[in-house]
């Protein structure tokens, strides 16, 4: 069980996996930490790239079969309020928007949102995400 | 140097305890870049790398997930969680068995290649 959102209790997480099973966690609480000491089923992970792993993670990405889901970009001297927004909880609302010439990427005012074609599956209808 | 020339497109991170990566230009180590294939544009390129190997690493490095496995995906909407979605499908090649978590109706029909998974999600948990 592969916990990428860091919310769930030690309690929940060994109740998801079977006999064998190994509860992997992104975020290292305190509680969960010292669990994670005394159980050889709860592991931690965290992002330390090296060229081997991520050689292969980039084969699979040209390959088509790690497509990246891009929510929105910003250039660079909008990076630092994006970032302070979102690790302050104020995340922008979004909808969905459609109609568009260009299927994956739109100008919504100052700010460019994009998102990213998932390869390899059909779309039914373009989503556009802009500004509420 | 030896695995890169002047002019390389390459994509890559620098290390965790060192700052300046929100900029133009960069100093990182040789190990933590590859070079960047033609086929994955910039911004993917940009997006992959802390992603990827956070989500390689659980499931390879440390789930040590092989075929005919299960794997449940909690937080599968985010990068990593969909990350790991794509690699167990990649490693597992069993998709209907990688167990997703649940999304919310408007979450599913945005992503199309979990709209289907989680209804056997909701029968299998």
């Amino acid at each position: 069980m592969f916990d990428c959102s860091g919310s769930l209790t030690p309690g929940q997480g060994d109740a998801l996996v079977k006999r064998g099973g190994v509860v992997i966690d992104i975020n290292p609480a305190f509680f969960k930490f010292m669990r994670s000491l005394v159980s050889r089923l709860r592991k931690f992970v965290f992002a330390s790239p090296g060229a081997e792993n991520l050689q292969k993670i980039v084969d699979l990405a040209a390959s088509g079969k790690l497509p990246i889901s891009i929510g929105r970009t910003a250039t660079l001297d909008q990076a630092i309020a994006l970032i302070s927004d979102l690790e302050a909880g104020r995340r922008t609302k979004v909808r969905p928007l459609s109609s568009c010439n260009e299927p994956w990427r739109v100008n919504c005012g100052e700010r460019t949102w994009t998102r990213t074609q998932r390869r390899g599956f059909d779309i039914e209808e373009p989503v556009h995400l802009c500004r509420a | 140097m030896t695995r890169f020339r002047a002019g390389d497109d390459v994509l890559g991170t620098t290390p965790l305890n060192t700052s300046g990566a929100f900029a133009e230009k960069l100093i990182t180590k040789e190990k933590l870049a590859v070079k960047k294939p033609a086929s994955l544009s910039y911004e993917d390129a940009a997006s992959l790398p802390i992603v990827g190997v956070t989500a390689w690493l659980a499931l390879v490095s440390k789930g040590h997930l092989r075929a005919g496995q299960r794997v449940f995906v909690n937080g599968a909407y985010g990068g990593v969680g969909q990350a790991a979605v794509y690699i167990a499908k990649a490693l597992v090649r069993r998709w209907p068995d990688a167990l997703v978590r649940a999304l919310s109706p408007t979450q599913r029909r945005s992503v199309p290649i979990l709209s289907w998974t989680t209804r056997r999600t909701y029968r299998l948990i």
